[in-house]
């Protein structure tokens, strides 16, 4: 058991080594209907940062990091425009959505590494977890298998699971949900990846575990300086995780800025909204209840004009409902994407 | 609380036998649940919290009967239904209903939703055939998805209008008792606010008694008034919700409160190392003592009972001068 410092404390951000810009991942769903999944994502991310994406299911936080990774490429998925801009380890920047596949193989893993919900349905069940680690540095690193078995029982320390040798022979179904994201997390982890894209990893765990990955996932990244996408839609979880924090709302990033900031002084009504129908646990508050966000998710297939969340929300006004709103910095790199932050501020 | 409790368990007990062989030998048994005692109100509602595989959802269907206690004594309204014969308890089911958290699971894909509670209504007998559309409709109404629905089969409806659905045929037999399982887990934070928002409404209306299991303790915050924390099959901690969560009193319930992500984090945050241990071989004594910060070797002795540490609040650890600190 170990006291943890005040995880508000921001480190420094290096140079920026992702730039996604304007980003368009669409889906054709038959011949005339097309989901604009994300739809216009610009951000950015320095070495040694945390960026937290957070919004609800279908507003496209998850697509934006298999669009980085290139997981979506194939029909009925299509980037339409957009550039995802990568500085590798040799300082050179490229376009990953411009690469071949060949290229983007050498990337993925080695560069970029990604961890999903579901342990389960990554791990082979078929496979030791040390022989399943061990693949991707024979593979990435020419390592030979002895060295690769080795650094893998280093690697299943490292993530904290005890007696690593004897685990490295367990097959995925011994561990519990918590060991088998460790070993996730390892594997990942395995070729020391500049950005590692963690979506929802500790959402289908108890709240005692996901302190211990999250405080993992935190402890790991301050030995290595890499960059993390945290995708959630967890607002809470990311208070004590993240730098910086972007919201989504049906495709589109609708406020940006320093965690602490955006929490405190949401400028947006949505984020507003999505913290107001968090159940807090807070001792200084005293008990609060829930207040349900009114309305219905945007379609996403059906977009309202405008403001997309301009249905749902209070303080809508003619021009919300019209106008195609733009992201403002409202001071100190804090974007929204309302009309009307100014006046309710 | 009243004098007469609807729901009164004591010393409940499930374990589960694990065998090994062709002749399906006993080698060991699981303890999912061990000698739990607990009281509910009418209308009242008790939080169940604890990691998984601490047994709370074990301990909801005990409490049912749709699982076979293997000790203990469960009283509804009076009555012992450890005991109910087979038929009698089927009848008897009109009072205590169960909604799951995956909704999906739980509604037949080939039945529509007017199907699926006209079936309920029909086996508990609760009106006249004439009257099934009619009830069906405003039950449907009732929990916000309108009674066009009735028609439509559950995959055209998402997670939240589901689990809206499951609770209208839950409690369209007007049971006087709800375990609800999970019921918000699955659903996105804005869907679960309206979720939680419908329980409460239904339950002041209806007067229903609810044991809300949730490993997430900020819901069981907002719609609990009492709260019980389980490890390993035994209750460590009970009483008002608001007391315990504002001064827990016994280690595995400080750090539970203290691992729940917050907007304002907290230093000092306590993180539990190691995983819940196996039921099928827990730690004598004070079950919790192998991952607990403060165990003695007194722990290991005696399993600690449930004391009263301060007014409605009941702790099973023997570390009073911990729980004076936290108080």
């Amino acid at each position: 058991m170990t006291q943890m410092a005040d995880p508000r404390e921001t480190p420094h951000p290096g140079p920026a080594i992702l730039r996604i810009r304007n980003l368009c991942t669409w889906f054709d769903i038959d011949e005339d209907t097309v989901l604009r999944a994300v739809n216009g994502v610009t951000l950015s991310l320095s070495e040694g940062e945390t960026l937290a994406v957070v919004g609800e299911s279908g507003s496209g936080k998850s697509v934006t990091g298999l669009t980085v990774m290139r997981l979506l490429m194939r029909s009925p998925a299509r980037v339409v425009e957009g550039e995802v801009l990568f500085t590798g380890k040799d300082g050179r920047t490229l376009d990953l959505l411009r690469l071949s596949e060949a290229e983007m193989r050498r990337i993925r893993g080695r560069e970029i590494a990604m961890i999903f919900q579901d342990p389960m349905s990554s791990l082979n069940p078929v496979f030791p977890v040390g022989d399943q680690i061990a693949e991707g540095l024979r593979l990435h690193q020419r390592m030979t298998r002895r060295a690769a078995m080795a650094r893998a029982v280093e690697l299943l320390d490292l993530v904290g699971i005890s007696e690593p040798a004897r685990r490295a022979g367990e097959y995925p179904h011994q561990l519990s949900g918590g060991m088998r994201q460790r070993v996730m997390i390892a594997m990942a982890l395995a070729c020391d990846p500049r950005l590692l894209i963690a979506d929802e990893p500790t959402t289908a765990l108890d709240v005692t575990i996901q302190a211990q990955i999250v405080e993992l996932l935190k402890a790991l990244q301050a030995r290595s300086r890499m960059a993390m996408i945290f995708v959630t839609h967890d607002l809470n979880l990311v208070a004590g995780l993240a730098d910086r924090v972007a919201v989504m709302y049906c495709g589109q990033v609708v406020e940006e800025g320093p965690v602490g900031v955006v929490l405190d002084t949401p400028r947006h009504p949505y984020t507003r909204a999505l913290l107001d129908c968090i159940p807090e646990h807070d001792a200084e508050t005293g008990r609060a209840g829930v207040r349900p966000i009114p309305g219905r998710v945007a379609n996403p297939l059906a977009p309202p004009e405008g403001c997309r969340f301009h249905p749902r929300c209070a303080h809508a006004e003619g021009p919300c409902r019209v106008t195609e709103v733009a992201l403002e910095d409202t001071g100190g790199g804090h974007m929204t994407r309302c009309l009307r932050w100014r006046d309710l501020a | 609380m009243s004098a007469v409790p609807l729901l009164e368990a004591t010393g409940v007990t499930k374990h589960f036998p694990i065998t090994r062989g062709l002749m399906a030998r006993t080698v060991g048994q699981v303890r999912a649940v061990d000698g739990i005692d607990l009281r509910l109100a009418r209308g009242e509602c008790l939080g169940v919290v604890g990691e998984s595989g601490s047994g709370k959802s074990t301990l909801g269907r005990v409490l049912l009967r749709l699982l076979e206690p293997t000790a203990g004594r469960i009283a509804f309204d009076g009555r012992d239904i450890a005991a109910m014969p087979a038929d009698e308890l089927r009848a008897f089911r009109r009072h205590m209903q169960m909604i799951f958290q995956d909704p999906f699971a739980s509604l037949n894909p080939r039945m529509t939703v007017g199907a699926a509670i006209r079936e309920a209504l029909r086996l508990h007998a609760v009106c006249p055939e004439a009257e099934l559309s009619d009830r069906v409709t405003a039950m449907l109404e009732r929990v916000g998805i309108g009674g066009d629905a009735a028609g439509r089969y559950p995959r055209a409806f998402s997670g939240g209008q589901r689990q809206r659905i499951a609770i209208a045929r839950a409690l369209a037999v007007g049971p006087r008792f709800l375990v609800a399982d999970e019921p918000v887990s699955a659903l996105d934070v804005s869907i679960q606010a309206e979720v939680i928002a419908l329980l409460q409404d239904l339950r002041r209306d209806l007067d229903l008694a609810i044991l809300f299991i949730s490993h997430d303790l900020s819901v069981v915050e907002v719609v609990a008034e009492r709260v019980m924390v389980m490890y390993l099959g035994r209750t460590m901690e009970a009483g008002e919700t608001a007391r315990i969560f504002a001064r827990p009193r016994h280690p595995y319930t400080q750090a539970l409160v203290s691992a729940v992500p917050s907007r304002r984090p907290r230093p000092g945050r306590i993180v539990l190392t190691g995983e819940i241990p196996s039921p099928s071989n827990p730690p004598s004594g004070c079950v919790f003592r192998t991952r607990c910060r403060h165990a003695l070797p007194e722990c290991a002795a005696a399993v600690p009972a449930l004391r009263e540490v301060a007014p409605g609040q009941w702790s099973a650890c023997i570390r009073d001068d911990i729980a004076e600190a936290a108080a």
